[in-house]
């Protein structure tokens, strides 16, 4: 099956004050059609710049593409052109990480959506006159009951202020649905809700895809939230992508230092979580080589001079590591 | 707090306010070191004469009383006469008004108009050469006088080029008063000659009093755009692909919108201000030339009425802002 999302040695940095941080360093990620992604790494890692470069919202003026493409249903996503812009919002929607911020807090609920429908919404059968209000709303209605949300016709009449923060997510979750995407770009949709609210967030983002065949790339901090929803995991570790591997090889086999010692600062039960000592590299001065050498146990001369390729297995595990742990060299780890 | 509980709520203070005012307007009138008796008596009477005119005023009487029936009086719309025109001063502020109102009206509209658009694209070209411009300009237009700006309109619109008028609000028969504005009772009057000789003459003072205004729209609007335009619901609808145009002219600029109308108060308060100069240089028959002729012949009865007039002007003025501010932004019915 061809990828629907297809990321190649993407690298791009940002114009800063002193000098050019270099924020994605050669990434490659693809997304089968129905798949479900997770991208994880700390704050800082690059996930959400990657985000936006899918999305088209990287900042204007100051963003320079290295080299790589993206491409989107056979669309370039960098190149800014009519076509992009035409998938955004149609082949590609988003759900953001602060559902409240993003609501445009002076308009009702059903403005924005009616908004989004009005321009991103399939026309139904009805020839080009078929766009009614009615149609829209009705089918906003329909949408609304589908992330269950309660009383769906009230909530349309409502002001973003007065929804909870899962209601609000729901409705970007509803939003995100509307328009029938392929895929979905989930920007660390749970981090700004409460821990309850979260585990009821992804497993309806998760049913909802999977039910309507939709991809999701779904960015994280929490291993646990890539747990709940990914089908397979992508380790970024700035900038550079470190593993990728199905969710059950990910926890039960990981090949990374990185990642090992990742799941290794995870609670569980008699074991004490072991932290990664020492902080992420800043992007203006990034470490030669792997960049991860600089915390690395494992780190030997090669790791300083020469950046490991990433190189897939014949279990379709990839890893990029000049001493990675070998296929259950050490038998399960978790 | 939905929006009527607000606006009940900002019409009782209404009241202490105004009542703030009275006192301030009060104490001023009293601590001038002018003898008001003497004053109102002449000045060649007699010390018997003046005695006469202190008891029959009560300013024999102590400040508490005289206060109570200060308030009483302006409850019956008794503002004292004219020491000057012998006239009721509610005659020459009702006759007036209209007048300063005509000329504050159209300047916040053309101050609007013209400093909505600029604002806002200053606030979408941050930087850019045009934003540049047109801050030199509106700090220059905050920073020129007004009465300077009047007369060199004077003498090139209407010495050199001849195109508009030099002072006045009409030549010829002016039309039946209904409304009190010129321009206004022209049009319901129908005649062709009379609204464009009332056009032509408000066309200047207007320009004069509303550039500065004008200059503090660009300003807010300007802070205002730049303030949301980076905020997350706009990257949010950049993502989801909306049209650019439907994104800064509905959302943003909306959101920029309350932070100007906020100032409108401020705004008013500057033309009014302003129409003080304006109405002198202009001659037009407002409450600022009213003010200025009155300071200049010692009219104390006057200029209080004046004060106490444009004091409650302007609280009024602020209390519908608080009510459009609260109709166009949900969250601040607080």
């Amino acid at each position: 099956m061809s990828n629907l999302l297809d990321i190649q040695a993407l690298s791009l940095g940002f114009r800063t004050e002193k000098g050019i941080a270099k924020v994605l360093d050669r990434i490659d990620i693809s997304v089968k059609p129905g798949e479900i992604v997770g991208l994880v790494g700390e704050s800082g890692c690059g996930k959400s710049t990657l985000a936006r470069a899918i999305l088209g919202t990287l900042p204007e003026g100051q963003t320079e593409i290295n080299s790589g493409h993206i491409r989107l249903d056979g669309v370039d996503m960098l190149s800014g052109g009519k076509a992009a812009e035409h998938l955004r919002g149609r082949v590609v929607t988003f759900v953001p990480q602060d559902p409240f911020a993003s609501f445009n807090p002076l308009f009702r609920i059903g403005t924005q959506i009616q908004d989004l429908m009005r321009f991103k919404a399939p026309r139904d059968g009805a020839g080009s006159f078929g766009r009614s209000r009615k149609a829209d709303e009705a089918s906003a209605i329909a949408m609304l009951d589908a992330v269950q949300l309660p009383q769906p016709k009230a909530i349309l009449a409502k002001y973003p202020h007065q929804l909870s923060g899962g209601q609000r997510q729901r409705v970007m979750i509803a939003m995100a649905l509307l328009p029938q995407p392929r895929m979905i770009i989930a920007d660390e949709p749970t981090t700004a809700l409460d821990v309850t609210v979260q585990a009821q967030i992804l497993g309806l983002l998760r049913r909802l895809a999977v039910e309507r065949g939709v991809s999701v790339l779904f960015t994280t901090h929490d291993l646990g939230a890539a747990w709940e929803i990914c089908d397979r995991i992508v380790v970024m570790y700035a900038g550079q992508t470190a593993e990728i591997a199905p969710r059950e090889q990910f926890f039960g086999d990981p090949r990374h230092p990185y990642t090992r010692m990742l799941l290794d600062s995870l609670p569980s039960p008699g074991r004490d979580p072991v932290g990664i000592p020492g902080g992420v590299p800043s992007p203006l001065k990034a470490p030669d080589g792997c960049r991860f050498n600089p915390r690395c146990p494992r780190a030997t001369d090669i790791c300083h001079e020469s950046r490991p390729a990433l190189t897939t297995g014949s279990d379709g595990h990839a890893v990029a590591c000049h001493h990675p742990w070998l296929a259950k060299a050490e038998g399960a780890h978790v | 707090m939905n929006w009527l509980s607000m606006v009940a709520n900002r019409l009782l203070w209404f009241v202490p306010t105004l009542v703030g005012l009275l006192a301030i307007v009060f104490v001023l009138s009293r601590v001038i070191p002018v003898d008001p008796a003497v004053l109102a008596a002449g000045e060649n009477s007699s010390p018997e004469q003046v005695q006469q005119v202190r008891e029959r005023f009560g300013f024999d009487k102590p400040l508490p009383v005289q206060f109570v029936n200060y308030l009483r009086d302006i409850a019956q719309g008794n503002l004292g006469v004219s020491l000057f025109t012998q006239q009721p001063i509610i005659d020459d502020l009702k006759s007036r008004l209209p007048a300063t109102l005509e000329l504050t009206i159209f300047a916040v509209l053309i101050a609007g108009f013209i400093g909505i658009p600029l604002g806002v694209l200053c606030g979408l070209h941050r930087n850019s050469w045009i934003d540049h411009v047109l801050r030199v300009v509106t700090v220059s237009g905050l920073a020129v006088a007004s009465f300077w700006l009047a007369m060199q309109f004077q003498f090139l619109f209407s010495m050199k080029l001849g195109w508009l008028p030099l002072s006045g609000r009409i030549e010829g028969f002016p039309p039946e008063t209904v409304t009190g504005l010129m321009l206004v009772d022209a049009m319901i009057e129908g005649d062709r000659e009379m609204i464009g000789s009332a056009f032509r003459h408000i066309v200047l003072p207007t320009l004069t009093l509303a550039l500065p205004a004008a200059a503090t729209v660009v300003r807010f609007t300007r802070n205002g755009v730049i303030g949301v335009i980076g905020s997350p619901s706009v990257a949010y609808q950049t993502a989801m692909g909306l049209p650019r145009r439907l994104i800064v002219w509905k959302y943003v600029l909306r959101m920029a919108l309350t932070a100007t109308v906020t100032q409108l108060g401020l705004i008013f308060g500057i033309l009014l201000a302003g129409a003080v100069v304006v109405e002198t240089v202009f001659d037009w028959p407002g409450l600022g030339a009213y003010a200025v002729r009155s300071i200049l012949q010692s009219d104390y009865n006057a200029v209080m009425g004046f004060t106490l007039c444009t004091g409650a002007l302007f609280v009024l003025i602020n209390l519908l802002v608080d009510m459009l501010q609260a109709a166009i932004d949900p969250r601040g019915a607080a």
